[in-house]
């Protein structure tokens, strides 16, 4: 059957809104050649002129896999994968001539629906795929029709996608998860991401504070505690080369780090993926979970990178108990400088050092200096020179948390106290609709830790002295309004908050529910319904779903059926098909007594029984005026019991 | 049991007509549901037979009109003529004031006179010179044609064939039947030393029985989904009219007592569907006869 | 394939004709998925190994929501046949050679419409709104006169998405009288006797009293017999006709024709003289061994006749 200009308009429209999310991530050219066949198949259509020859084609389709081998050097994979999807669909337009190579085409839309889950998987992006979905089913439907009708087609392909929404959830519920992935495709997880990095110099934090996506949510089992305890302790950074903060060796994992006292706050962590092995806690952890461990330094590092969102409990309480020493080799760690630059500032700790010999005053010293002199926090401090540290104390003087955490371990270190920078974030935004914070890459931050014998590291944030409202309340708090944060962050008006609130709510309870639905969680949820193992899932997955297409049935059936009121002739239309499978069928038109004489003929052995059945339902039907209800009753009983004996036709 | 009048009346009738059994009896159930009959067949093969036999066996005064395109409605109807005795106008009734009537090729009447006719069968009465004048009870048209399309005949337009409770055909005899036919005696002399077998007082009687024959919900349930069905105008051009289902209806309890019976079932229905709405279905295309189209009807509409 | 294998399994059962209407019931609907249904199924397995594969929540939702649209549209497809109506409609006669239309009656008695239901190969029936009926004419190609059946009817359906194809088997009893093949080129009617009937073919023109019909006038026709209620396009008035009544009508004999040997030959002719008749609205009348059928015109008359001569020593004469 050919197509009309009707369908392959609908067939370009719909492929076009599949697309139009995967042209984000795919290179242009791909977007491009689609816009082009697109084109080129609608005028075809429009002027009913003939599609390009089969060699043409070919030559197209070679053209195709090559370029797309030249971009990604494989056809495997995803991004190769949907690229060369989006090729070939864009191709096999140019050969849609009948309803079978729309449905192929409509499969492969629906191919494609699946593979930009592989890259969003946000409930905005659903509702998207929802629609998307729907055109292709509405398509579909448009194509198969003799009479092309788009309202109905669109209506009838939305009321058969949700009526199959129940199956759907059940089957979601219920399908046995497995650990994926079943095997292993080029390219799959090497995305960057934004977050915290393994190294720090001057505007790197900065740089990310300006991200508003969120790093991490955190519930908490008993309150929120105070904002400004809420450090998330992250990478910790030993090595400085007069500019950038490094940790050369990778804290080794330890079996016990240190002995913890104090009230323990229990939380659980939804960390977004970062493709890091770290994961941020508050200090002092008791003990990590499984799959993480702990390293000397107090970083919490996962065994393998984290690609996907993964949700950990951690248990932490607010002291720790550390040894009266530094061991050797991290106290000379702890102390290293390089061995030239920034001799200003050097010299400023040998004052430091000569004036307070007491540590603990020398600290208060500086972060006084830090304080008193005008020095300005801000998201955005001018560039520094190569003597960093200089340039920052003594002439700049603007600078964001990083700068000051790197200047006050510089002059500590200078100074001879064993110090090291902590990065991560601090704070976070509480939900009240979910009752869980929300912690942002805006609210990356560095700090320091410092040793004092007797006390062991004792955190030190001299961004706290230079603008104490950040560390109490946030980042929104301490900055100037001039300064460039991203817009939603600063929203002041409270209803948009509040939507800005509610919204992340619903992707956090997206998130924990239904994308992480996996294996651990299908576990976890089946086992509290009392369904613990693969059998009894298959059982009640084919039980739930045959129930539902029986209660579908039931009441089509039920609005459907003809109303025989009476149950006399129910009875009868009952009898009627039973006799009807012995062969002797009546037809619909036939009047009773006519059947009763047909069986009398034709089987005589079984009308001895059914003859008065037949005589009195006659009567009762056709020659009384009232009947009793107690004479209905005995006949259709009789109706009902009368057995039919299946012996050969006389 | 079957009303002793009744069976005396078809054997006698039976013997007369040979092999037309269901006819006679088709036209009996006509005149017992007070309705009048349409017999559309060939010359010769019993028409008048049939109609002088009834008007003989019901003890009822007969008389016959041959239509003619010239036939005057005062042919029929009668006229007033001057009495120069009395010096006043006096009324002679036509050949309508009678029981059974024959009407002869009906369709051969011009509009005018079929319409003269036709109500005085509805109404039971005739308009001439102003005046109205009532039939005698019971009044029983027969009327016959031959089957339509000759050039120069008023074939019966559809409002009037609705007013025929039933139409039959008689056709032709079968071979026994014909052998009696040619080896017996003058059927017209038979006819005529035929006694009386259903008096008019007892005939009046089934009349009135007709209708108090039972005929439960669920058989007016049947009718009416024939009658229901045959409106859909995509099965026929032309449904059955509110009259026809209540001919439908009463010639079924006819046919009933008829038989015996006390309770009006689907399958009396079923009997005088065809010749009840035969002339009255038309086909939403083209040709096809209109028992044929009572037979699908019939085959279409479930009972129960 | 798959499809010839199921429909020879399904016919089995199939062997009666069935009069009157037949409604569709659960167990004579049959249903399988087509060839879509079968690459769908197939797309749907590949899509749930991506879906386990990545682990990924949404693409499962998306695999089962498919999944469970295929069901769904197998309930659906089983739901646009269940409880239709199947009744034969009125049908027309046809001329051997010719194509027989058989009129369906597609009857929905439900609360629903019904889309695109196929009667026969290829016949469709777009639309069926609620408690309404629609009708399809199924052809079938004539070769020989008697009563032709369109045999086993099938009633389909792949509504919505064609993933699935329901279907049912009918053998409607329902029949059209196939008249003969008329001979175009035969000669103009013999006018023949019939045997110690005395009667001829002869029209009278000037005898008799009973109206026969108009005729065009030609110069030299009786004036008083002239009538200007028809008239022809050029105004010419028409010419009444009256024919005897005793002597009526043309005799179309099987002796007249019988020289021509084969039966077949000899219907033709006579079919084609029966057509010719009716055409000059001549009164005519038809004489076969074993049958007669009096003079008379009109269009039933002309179906009587031809009917006859179709139906002439045929096999499906005694059957019905």
């Amino acid at each position: 059957m050919a197509v009309s200009v009707t369908v392959i308009g609908w067939l370009l429209a719909t492929l076009s809104v599949v697309l139009l999310p995967h042209t984000l991530h795919l290179p242009v050219w791909i977007t491009a050649v689609w816009i082009a066949v697109a084109l080129w198949r609608y005028l075809i259509a429009r002027r009913r002129s003939g599609l390009p020859p089969a060699l043409v084609r070919f030559a197209l389709v070679l053209a195709a896999i090559t370029a797309v081998v030249a971009q990604y050097g494989t056809v495997l994979g995803r991004d190769a994968g949907v690229s060369l999807l989006i090729v070939m669909l864009a191709l096999k337009l140019l050969e849609v001539r009948q309803q079978r190579d729309i449905i192929i085409t409509l499969f492969l839309a629906y191919f494609l629906i699946l593979s930009q889950f592989l890259f969003e998987q946000s409930v905005l992006m659903l509702v998207y795929l929802a629609l998307a979905s729907w055109l292709v089913t509405s398509t579909w439907m448009l194509s198969q029709q003799s009479v092309v009708s788009s309202r109905r087609a669109l209506r009838q392909s939305a009321i058969l996608l949700l009526q199959s929404v129940p199956v759907m959830l059940v089957l979601f519920l219920l399908f046995p998860r497995i650990q994926g992935p079943l095997w292993k495709l080029p390219g799959d997880s090497e995305v960057s991401r934004t977050g915290i990095s393994d190294h720090m110099s001057p505007g790197s934090i900065s740089k990310l504070s300006q991200s508003n996506e969120v790093a991490f949510r955190v519930e908490f089992d008993q309150g929120t505690p105070d904002h400004a305890t809420l450090y998330w302790r992250g990478p910790v950074l030993w090595d400085f080369d007069g500019r950038s903060w490094r940790d050369r060796y990778r804290g080794q994992a330890v079996e016990h780090w240190v002995e913890t006292s104090g009230r323990p706050i229990t939380y659980q962590v939804i960390l977004e993926p970062h493709n890091r092995h770290w994961l941020f806690g508050l200090d002092y952890i008791i003990d990590p979970g499984i799959n993480m461990s702990i390293s000397g330094d107090g970083q919490l590092l996962a065994h393998t990178k984290i690609t996907k969102r993964i949700r950990y409990e951690l248990i932490s309480r607010p002291v720790a108990h550390w040894p009266a020493q530094l061991p050797a080799a991290q106290l000379q760690r702890a102390l290293k400088l390089p061995g030239y630059g920034n001799p200003r500032s050097r010299e400023l700790a040998e004052q430091l050092h000569r004036d307070y010999p007491d540590p603990q005053h020398r600290i208060r010293q500086l972060l006084q200096h830090f304080g008193q002199d005008p020095f300005t926090y801000t998201l955005t401090p001018p560039l520094l020179g190569r003597n960093s540290v200089d340039d920052f104390m003594f002439n700049t003087r603007r600078g964001f948390c990083e700068h000051y955490a790197s200047a006050f371990v510089f002059l500590m270190r200078a100074s001879g106290i064993p110090a090291r920078v902590v990065t991560g974030y601090q704070g976070g935004e509480y939900n009240q609709l979910g009752d869980y914070l929300i912690v942002r890459q805006s609210d990356a931050h560095a700090w320091t830790e410092v040793w004092l014998d007797q006390q062991g590291w004792v955190r030190i944030d001299p961004t706290a002295a230079i603008a104490p409202e950040r560390i109490e309340s946030g980042i929104e708090a301490a900055l100037p309004d001039a300064a460039p944060v991203s817009g939603l962050l600063r929203t002041d008006i409270g209803f948009l908050r509040d939507l800005v609130l509610a919204w992340d709510g619903i992707n956090n309870l997206w998130n924990l529910w239904v994308l992480s639905y996996g294996p651990d969680l299908q576990n976890k949820v089946l086992r509290q319904l009392g369904i613990i193992n693969w059998t009894q899932m298959a059982m009640w997955m084919t039980v739930l779903c045959s129930l539902i297409v029986f209660l579908y049935l039931f009441f089509w059936w039920k609005s459907e059926r003809e109303v025989i009121d009476d149950p006399v002739v129910k009875a009868y239309t009952r009898l009627c098909q039973r006799l009807a499978k012995l062969g002797i069928k009546r037809p619909l038109w036939e009047g009773p007594a006519n059947y009763a004489r047909r069986i009398q003929r034709q089987r005589p052995d079984l009308f001895a029984e059914l003859g008065p059945i037949l005589h009195d339902y006659q009567v009762l039907r056709y020659q009384t005026a009232d009947s009793d209800s107690s004479s209905r009753q005995d006949l259709i009983r009789r109706m009902r019991q009368t057995r039919l004996k299946r012996t050969t036709a006389v | 049991m079957m009303h002793p009048k009744i069976s005396t009346t078809l054997e006698v009738a039976n013997e007369v007509i040979v092999g037309k059994d269901r006819q006679i009896r088709l036209a009996l159930t006509c005149l017992l549901a007070r309705g009048h009959l349409l017999i559309e067949d060939h010359p010769g093969v019993g028409k008048t037979t049939l109609a002088h036999l009834l008007a003989q066996l019901l003890g009822l005064p007969f008389s016959r009109i041959q239509f003619t395109t010239d036939l005057l409605p005062a042919d029929i109807l009668g006229t007033s003529i001057y009495d120069r005795e009395q010096a006043r106008f006096s009324f002679h009734p036509g050949p309508i004031f009678t029981s059974i009537l024959l009407a002869d090729e009906i369709n051969r009447a011009s509009p005018k006179i079929q319409s003269a006719l036709l109500e005085a069968m509805e109404e039971h009465q005739v308009t001439v010179d102003g005046e109205t004048r009532k039939l005698p009870r019971p009044f029983f048209v027969i009327a016959t044609q031959n089957p339509e399309d000759y050039i120069g005949t008023y074939p019966l337009p559809e409002s009037q064939l609705d007013r025929f409770m039933m139409r039959i055909t008689l056709g032709y005899p079968d071979p026994a039947a014909e052998r009696l036919l040619l080896s017996g005696r003058n059927r017209q002399d038979m006819i005529q030393e035929l006694d009386t077998t259903l008096d008019t007082s007892t005939l009046t009687e089934l009349q009135a029985l007709v209708e108090k024959i039972h005929s439960s919900d669920a058989l007016l349930d049947y009718i009416q989904d024939l009658v229901r069905f045959s409106r859909d105008p995509i099965n026929f051009r032309n449904g059955l009219s509110p009259r026809a289902a209540l001919a439908l209806l009463r010639s079924a309890q006819a046919w009933t007592l008829l038989d015996g019976r006390d309770a009006v079932l689907p399958e009396d229905v079923q009997q005088v569907l065809p010749s009840v709405a035969g002339h009255r279905l038309r086909a939403s295309h083209e040709t096809q006869a209109g028992t044929d189209l009572a037979m699908l009807l019939m085959h279409a509409v479930p009972v129960a | 394939m798959l499809q010839q294998w199921a429909d020879r399994l399904s016919a089995r059962h199939l062997a009666a004709l069935e009069p009157g209407a037949v409604r569709l019931h659960r167990r004579r609907i049959y249903i399988l998925p087509t060839v879509h249904g079968l690459f769908f199924g197939l797309a749907l397995l590949v899509m749930l190994l991506s879906a386990i594969n990545y682990s990924n929540s949404l693409a499962f939702i998306l695999t089962f929501l498919l999944g469970s649209l295929f069901l769904l549209s197998l309930i659906k497809t089983h739901h646009n046949l269940l409880g239709l109506v199947l009744r034969c409609g009125p049908s027309r006669p046809v001329f051997a050679g010719q194509t027989a239309m058989f009129e369906i009656n597609l009857h929905n008695p439900g609360k629903r419409e019904r889309y695109d239901i196929i009667a026969g190969d290829d016949t469709v029936l777009p639309i069926l709104a609620a408690d309404s009926t629609g009708r399809v004419l199924l052809p079938v190609q004539t070769h020989q006169r008697g009563y032709i059946s369109p045999g086993r009817v099938r009633v389909s359906t792949a509504y919505p998405l064609s993933l699935t194809r329901a279907w049912s088997w009918w053998k409607p009893e329902c029949k059209v009288c196939v008249y003969p093949r008329p001979e175009t080129t035969a000669p103009p009617p013999v006018k023949s006797g019939l045997a110690g009937s005395g009667q001829t073919t002869a029209s009278r023109p000037a005898q008799g009293d009973e109206f026969a019909g108009l005729r065009e006038y030609t110069p030299g026709d009786p004036i008083s017999r002239l009538t200007w209620r028809r008239q022809n396009a050029q105004g010419m008035p028409s010419l009444k006709q009256f024919h005897d009544q005793v002597d009526s009508g043309l005799w179309l004999t099987w002796e007249s024709v019988s020289h021509l040997g084969d039966t077949e030959r000899c219907l033709s002719r006579l079919c084609q003289w029966v057509l010719e008749c009716d055409a000059r609205n001549e009164r005519y009348g038809l004489v076969l061994p074993g049958e007669q059928i009096e003079p008379a015109s009109g269009s039933e008359h002309r179906h009587q006749c031809l009917q006859a001569l179709a139906l002439y020593r045929s096999p499906q004469a005694q059957r019905n």
